[in-house]
């Protein structure tokens, strides 16, 4: 989580071209904007292509002085990776290319106990559509409000509880038959 | 009978009456905070490291354009450095009040220095380190032109030595240009007007 205000204080900066603001922003919120996208798409290079021009179209455009530059960072990259899901149209044949970019390092038991985990997770989490992996993504991994996450995905408030319901159920299904 | 949808979120976004709710069931509060567990392992994933693009130039679209991106390595990119034999870190004149600059490179993934005319394989990053003799403002460009660095405004440093995204955490950077040699120009300007620049030319290969 970062400080709205120190955001609001860079993004004043960077929209006057302060490169250290620039980069002050890109290192609060580039690593995780990234992830996302990389959850969304599958694909963690092309999430990095989407979150680069995701940023310098945040950074130069601004003008959205009522929110929050982490929300509308996330509203931006979630919409270029809905165009990008659009085109191509190969959503259950991604899986296997995020389990390779979040394979496991070796190390020992238990960091590999953990990482078996989060490998078995991040399968779960493709499986699930496009629209209940972002909820889910949005609010637990980002810590982005509920009014939030509905803001970047267009929907109301209420849709969004009901979709975090129903994927965190959807999410413990898909685990579980991993197991078996 | 199904879960209400409210458990699960985070105490922020609950009612004054679904907190109610929670702490008067102990049955409900205990699916409630199996599901916060549920949410608190996908906060804790893992992200991998993330490149940086440095911004297209409409104007020139067969050059080089770069692409930047976050260190992960900074400890061990100054190691390297300071490594490094001192005359690639000490331009003529440092010292003397002769206006100089410098620039070279490390490949970041086995922390290679670099010097003019050296190659790189695809895919292959480096990080740029820029040694000045005064105060100014610095400008790196590629090929004839185009910016690299700052991607806007100007970059003041003191006089010494500066890696491209500080040295905490430098960027690196890597061409998606194809194949071949490369020119990249620091520039120093001071307060009275003068500038003075040094070129560095690196050849990538399509090979990696």
């Amino acid at each position: 989580m970062t400080d709205p205000a120190v955001d609001r204080s860079l993004e004043r900066d960077a929209v006057r071209g302060d490169p250290a603001a620039i980069d002050a922003l890109w290192r609060l919120h580039a690593g995780a904007a990234t992830g996302y996208a990389a959850r969304i798409l599958g694909r963690h290079e092309e999430a990095e292509e989407v979150v680069n021009d995701s940023f310098l179209t945040v950074v130069s455009g601004r003008a959205q002085a009522d929110r929050s530059f982490r929300s509308y960072l996330f509203t931006v990259v979630h919409r270029a990776c809905l165009d990008r899901l659009r085109k191509r149209q190969v959503r259950r044949r991604l899986w296997p290319v995020i389990r390779a970019a979040f394979a496991p390092v070796p190390g020992p038991d238990e960091a590999l106990e953990q990482a078996s985990e989060h490998a078995a997770l991040e399968r779960a989490l493709l499986g699930l559509s496009v629209e209940h992996r972002a909820a889910v993504l949005l609010y637990y991994r980002e810590e982005l409000s509920s009014r939030e996450v509905a803001e970047v995905l267009g929907l109301s408030d209420q849709q969004v509880r009901s979709q975090l319901s129903y994927a965190r159920r959807r999410l413990r299904e898909l685990i579980e038959e991993e197991d078996v | 009978m199904t879960d209400p949808d409210f458990l699960g979120l985070r105490d922020e976004d609950l009612t004054d009456a679904q907190r109610e709710q929670l702490s008067s069931d102990p049955v409900l509060r205990a699916r409630h905070e199996a599901e916060l567990g549920l949410g608190a392992q996908v906060h804790a994933l893992i992200d991998r490291p993330v490149r940086r693009r440095a911004p297209r130039e409409a104007s020139a679209p067969r050059w080089p354009v770069m692409a930047a991106g976050l260190a992960m390595a900074a400890g061990a990119l100054l190691t390297v450095g300071l490594r490094q034999p001192a005359s690639t870190l000490t331009p003529r004149g440092m010292g003397d009040g002769v206006l100089s600059v410098r620039i070279d490179a490390v490949e970041t993934t086995q922390r290679r220095p670099l010097k003019g005319g050296d190659r790189l394989g695809a895919g292959e990053a480096v990080a740029f380190r820029v040694q000045t003799s005064q105060a100014g403002t610095v400008r790196i460009t590629e090929d004839g032109g185009t910016v690299v660095y700052p991607p806007s405004g100007s970059w003041s440093v003191d006089a010494g030595q500066h890696w491209l995204g500080g040295a905490a955490a430098p960027l690196q950077w890597t061409t998606d240009a194809g194949a071949g040699a490369h020119h990249y120009r620091v520039e120093l300007c001071v307060s009275s007007g003068e500038c003075v620049s040094e070129d560095l030319e690196l050849v990538w290969s399509s090979e990696p």
